[in-house]
């Protein structure tokens, strides 16, 4: 990379951290840091190195309602276990905060399908594809559903701790998460369908949680979520 | 003599790293008490981010409240080689902020020049509370003078950006610039200090 380069990704991704990016620049900005590892770490970079002036903001100490909102909602919301994790058909406030995460990725997904190159046969019915993100939005498991295969690529090495990426699939409103099975975290995982595969459809949302080895031992989400998706047809 | 106490517990808190990264250890094994703990610590500052950016309590408060349930969730993506911990922490609050900032639009607009000028004079006279503790907290040491070797209205966009959250557009019309002088004068301060921090 010449050291103009590197001045200009410097600059873009400042001021992308900074905040002055609005609109149709953000989005552009945010396309390009889908496939350009580099410019993420300039962007991780950034707010490192501007962090002192967050942290040498004047204290202002917070009222005590806000912690107790915050245990509230903490109590109110797994997948993240904030007590043993009970057992519920009703999972409603959960996935309206699974819902809040799971960001429509369709222009993104249309460009990045491309870089699978996990081989499926021709597909049997329409083919499905996600862009997992992170929470700061940043792209990093691509996921393709084609004829009979389900099949996953990270972007950048998934972040897993120690612990095991499992695939969930969240089939409507009043749906507990399904499981599509534990994923390979360094490279490509591909696998057949499972047996919920009638559920996968555009438009459903697809998260990763962090499990203990071997998966979830509830059968439902008992780690925190790490990324979310939006399942859309495949039009390529 | 009330200054020199004031930097001295400054100090002792921008000190605290440690602490806070094993809390957010403890976080990422899924210890309740350590997020409690690392909430007792950490938001008076945090809190003051978020009330910076978005100057009303309510919607500050929310803020606070978002990024900690996002600190609960995202506790297994955090890696001590990737940067501090409560540097981490202070840029998930600050862009929770923002994102609200963006959505909402800015609540108390700052009509009066002259409440800007004295809230920008507080901030970045060398003299000034804010520039205190930043100096205090060694990570801010070399921030701190990097920042000083900017010109001062390039500075200013640097940090009325990153304090209070302002467009270029916004720079623009508070400091009775063109458009396109913040915008290069931003670009070129950011290298300056990409450049200045590598030393």
């Amino acid at each position: 990379m010449s050291a103009v380069d590197k001045d200009e990704a410097a600059a873009a991704a400042g001021e992308y951290v900074l905040g002055l990016l609005g609109g149709e620049e953000r989005a552009r900005f945010e396309r390009r840091l889908a496939t350009d590892g580099r410019l993420r770490a300039e962007v991780a970079g950034w707010e490192q190195r501007l962090a002192p002036l967050a942290l040498s903001a004047e204290p202002v100490e917070p009222p005590p309602h806000v912690w107790a909102r915050i245990e509230e909602s903490l109590r109110a919301a797994p997948p993240r276990a904030w007590v043993p994790p009970v057992r519920s058909s009703r999972a409603d406030r959960r996935l309206g905060l699974w819902r809040a995460w799971a960001l429509g990725a369709t222009a993104v997904a249309a460009v990045l399908a491309g870089l699978l190159i996990v081989r499926t046969v021709p597909p049997a019915g329409p083919a499905l594809v996600a862009v997992l993100e992170d929470q700061g939005s940043r792209p990093a498991l691509l996921l393709r559903v084609a004829g009979g295969s389900l099949s996953t690529a990270p972007i950048a090495a998934l972040d897993t701790r120690g612990r095991v990426p499992e695939l969930w699939l969240l089939p409507g409103a009043d749906a507990a998460p399904v499981s599509l099975g534990v994923l390979e975290p360094r490279g490509r995982s591909e696998r057949p369908l499972p047996q919920q595969a009638e559920l996968l459809a555009a438009g459903r949302s697809v998260a990763v949680s962090l499990e203990p080895p071997g998966g979830s031992p509830t059968g439902q989400p008992t780690g925190p979520v790490v990324y979310t998706g939006v399942l859309v047809r495949d039009e390529l | 003599m009330a200054r020199v106490r004031a930097v001295s517990a400054a100090a002792r808190e921008g000190n605290g790293e440690p602490e806070s990264a094993a809390l957010l250890a403890a976080v990422v094994r899924g210890d309740s008490a350590a997020l409690s703990a690392l909430y007792r610590r950490a938001s008076p500052r945090l809190f003051g981010v978020a009330l910076r950016l978005l100057r009303r309590r309510d919607l500050a408060e929310e803020a606070l409240h978002d990024a900690f349930l996002k600190i609960w969730q995202r506790a297994e993506s955090y890696a001590p080689e990737r940067g501090s911990a409560d540097a981490s922490l202070a840029t998930i609050v600050r862009n929770t902020a923002l994102d609200r900032l963006r959505r909402h639009g800015r609540e108390i607009p700052i009509e009066d020049t002259g409440e800007l000028e004295a809230m920008l004079e507080a901030m970045e006279q060398p003299d000034s509370e804010p520039m205190h503790r930043l100096v205090a907290m060694s990570e801010g040491q070399a921030l701190a003078a990097c920042l000083a070797e900017l010109e001062p209205e390039p500075r200013r966009c640097i940090l009325l950006a990153y304090w209070l959250g302002y467009s270029h557009e916004e720079l623009a019309q508070l400091l009775g610039r063109p458009l396109g002088t913040v915008k290069s004068w931003v670009r070129r301060s950011l290298v300056r200090l990409r450049h200045c921090l590598e030393r």
